[in-house]
């Protein structure tokens, strides 16, 4: 698990520099003395590829300080969920439906959470968009639109 | 001398104009209160807080801003001591002696210390920041391009390698923030980088979206369904037993003066926070100690000197980003980014050109910092009721506010896209070990490392040497590679005396 995690950091630093390298040697690279626009990424990219490498073969002596618990799909599923939500129903339906979808699903990620207990928060936030950010701050967004 | 008076009084009446007076108040409440709230973060605070600042004067912005950040220390403590729990990382050493006190009764008088060594080592960190901050500029303007570029480097540097984790994946992520940093429109010629064509890209990636995913979704992709309110038993305070007595005071009078001290060294060193200051204020404190065993059991010492330290580096974090415009970790990156948004161009002229800025700073701390002691005393009571909010009604509000948040700051849905994609690619990072704080010093000293170098280049006509032909610079590139010789020197060392466990670990997998 350990070192599979340490191969899988690397690899993915690595890749990520590289792709960074392919795309920026795109943008033009000039000369030393007048830089072209993908100089300075392509160093970037060539420096995040080594440091990858880097990652995969030098152990990793941090490895133990952060403990994560078991996957938890119902908490992330929600949080993500809800942002999603946000997004969808704030573009076609306005704030209002979408803070309430929003807090309403991210409140279910939460083993204890309750029916009552996630309306109750959901109706909250409405009622601070309605008056904090549509009314007081003028928020761009309007409450309901169609 | 007279000087820096004049400078000082200025200061003041500019902190004590009642719209200034006003935003930093708000700013240290705000994050007195989050804080005290188990499980959220000041970055996140700051950077939803973010986009309505656009809106307001520069100073009041910056006045507001950076009153959550050591306003957020006040409230910290008290989670710790109280409830166990490290709510925010600076005070997480806190715990260690501060929850026994209160199992034994004597919460308050932790509490009462606490205040006394926070604004000690807050005054402390001020008063370097008034002295040390001039002469910083001083030296600074004699920085040209290749100074600046080597500066940055090393700056990044140290903020990578001795900051948490793993030195290797700091710098990976230092790399990315400057890859993200490049993103959009190229200044100098007009070509689009990274924008995959999106016509919402060509303005670069937004900062509030970098520090929300980052350190909002991200961190709530971490703690959800973690976080659970601890039993307070019969934790009942009263004001009167937040007064510590004479011999407290004089137990703790050495300890408040050590961590001050310790904290004010680790803030200048860019890289080590408020953190590390509490830990090493609390290793040397335990070390010197003549009873290193009540440690752990209750000492005083053990709550007094990590929080003056806590505090004197908070404030002294600031001498670096408002004089060099080199922020020491992801908060002050965050304050620097919106002194830029507010059109502030920082660095060492920052001082002369809006000495408002500067000085009324320095003094809204003064000010900030009384306001937060004269308000957590009667507010104690209230504070102890906020800490038994649980966390499942704090995150889905907090998650709406960071919707809210970016999309204000464009008026765009591409904000919140933008960070929740952040946000689960930074969540993923995070499980792999990959701490985020680099990415965002990265991402907002970027733009500047690339104008410097591509300027130094073309003042030397193309030759690299530039970077060490002066001696300041040869001086920033030393010190530089010095800093990665010892980070291998050590990796080797640790690398023998873990040999055989890792041997052993990867028999069992």
């Amino acid at each position: 698990m350990r070192l599979a995690q340490q191969h899988l950091s690397g690899g993915l630093v690595t890749l990520a520099g590289l792709a960074v390298t392919l795309e920026a040697r795109t943008f033009g690279l000039g000369t030393m003395a007048r830089n072209g626009p993908g100089l300075y990424p392509v160093v970037l990219g060539v420096a995040l590829t080594l440091v990858g490498v880097l990652i995969a073969i030098v152990p990793d002596r941090d490895l133990q300080s952060h403990v994560f618990g078991p996957p938890d799909w119902r908490g992330w599923g929600c949080i993500i969920g809800g942002m999603v939500a946000f997004i969808v129903l704030g573009e076609a339906f306005g704030l209002a439906p979408a803070t309430f979808a929003c807090v309403f699903i991210a409140a279910w990620g939460d083993r204890a959470a309750t029916a009552r207990g996630s309306l109750a928060l959901a109706g909250a936030a409405v009622l601070v968009a309605a008056i904090v950010f549509s009314w007081a701050l003028k928020f761009q967004l309007p409450l309901f639109q169609w | 001398m007279g000087d820096t008076l004049g400078n000082l009084v200025h200061g003041f009446g500019v902190a004590l104009q009642p719209q200034n007076l006003l935003w930093s108040f708000v700013g240290v409440l705000i994050g007195n209160v989050i804080g005290v709230l188990p499980g959220m973060g000041i970055m996140a605070t700051i950077s939803i807080l973010l986009p309505l600042t656009f809106g307001m004067p520069p100073v009041a912005a910056i006045l507001m801003l950076a009153g959550i950040y050591y306003g957020a220390q006040y409230g910290g403590a008290i989670c710790s001591i109280l409830l166990n729990l490290p709510c925010h990382a600076s005070h997480a050493v806190t715990c260690l002696d501060g929850y026994p006190m209160t199992r034994q009764g004597r919460g308050g008088v932790a509490l009462g210390i606490t205040m006394v060594a926070a604004f000690f080592g807050a005054a402390f960190g001020i008063v370097q920041m008034i002295f040390f901050a001039p002469l910083l500029v001083a030296v600074a303007f004699q920085f040209g391009p290749a100074e600046i570029c080597t500066l940055m480097l090393l700056g990044l540097l140290a903020g990578a390698t001795l900051a948490r984790g793993s030195a290797l994946k700091g710098i990976a992520m230092t790399i990315l923030g400057l890859v993200l940093g490049s993103v959009g429109t190229d200044v100098d010629t007009g070509t689009a980088r990274f924008t995959f064509g999106l016509l919402s890209m060509y303005n670069g990636v937004d900062l509030v979206a970098v520090a929300l995913g980052f350190f909002g979704v991200a961190e709530f992709l971490k703690s959800v369904n973690t976080i659970t309110v601890a039993d307070m038993g019969g934790v009942r305070l009263r004001i009167r037993d937040l007064r510590p007595s004479r011999a407290d005071l004089k137990e703790a009078a050495f300890p408040i003066l050590r961590g001050t001290l310790i904290g004010s060294l680790c803030s200048l060193i860019p890289g080590t926070g408020p953190t590390i200051a509490s830990f090493v204020a609390y290793a040397a404190e335990k070390r010197i100690s003549r009873t290193p065993g009540r440690f752990g059991q209750g000492a005083l010492a053990g709550v007094a000197a990590p929080e003056a330290s806590t505090h004197s580096s908070v404030q002294g974090d600031f001498i670096p980003t408002m004089s060099l415009g080199i922020p020491g970790d992801a908060v002050m990156a965050l304050i620097l980014g919106a002194l830029i948004i507010q059109g502030i161009q920082p660095g060492p002229q920052l001082m002369t050109e809006h000495p408002d800025v500067f000085w009324g700073l320095i003094a809204s701390f003064w000010i900030g910092n009384i306001m937060l002691v004269i308000l957590n005393v009667p507010l104690i009571g209230v504070w102890v009721r906020l800490l038994r909010i649980p966390f499942r009604y704090l995150f889905p509000f907090a998650l709406f506010f960071i919707c809210v948040g970016v999309y204000s700051t464009n008026s765009e849905m591409f904000g919140v896209i933008q960070t929740l994609v952040i946000g689960v690619i930074g969540y993923g990072l995070l499980r792999l070990g990959f701490h985020p704080a680099p990415v965002l010093l990265g991402f907002v000293l970027g733009p500047r490392l690339e104008e410097n170098f591509r300027r130094a280049l073309t003042l030397s006509r193309g030759d690299v040497t530039v970077f060490v032909d002066s001696p300041i610079s040869a001086t920033f590139v030393a010190v530089a590679v010095l800093l990665v010789l010892v980070q291998v020197v050590v990796a080797l060392r640790e690398k023998r005396r873990f040999s055989v466990p890792v041997a052993a670990v990867q028999r069992e997998s």
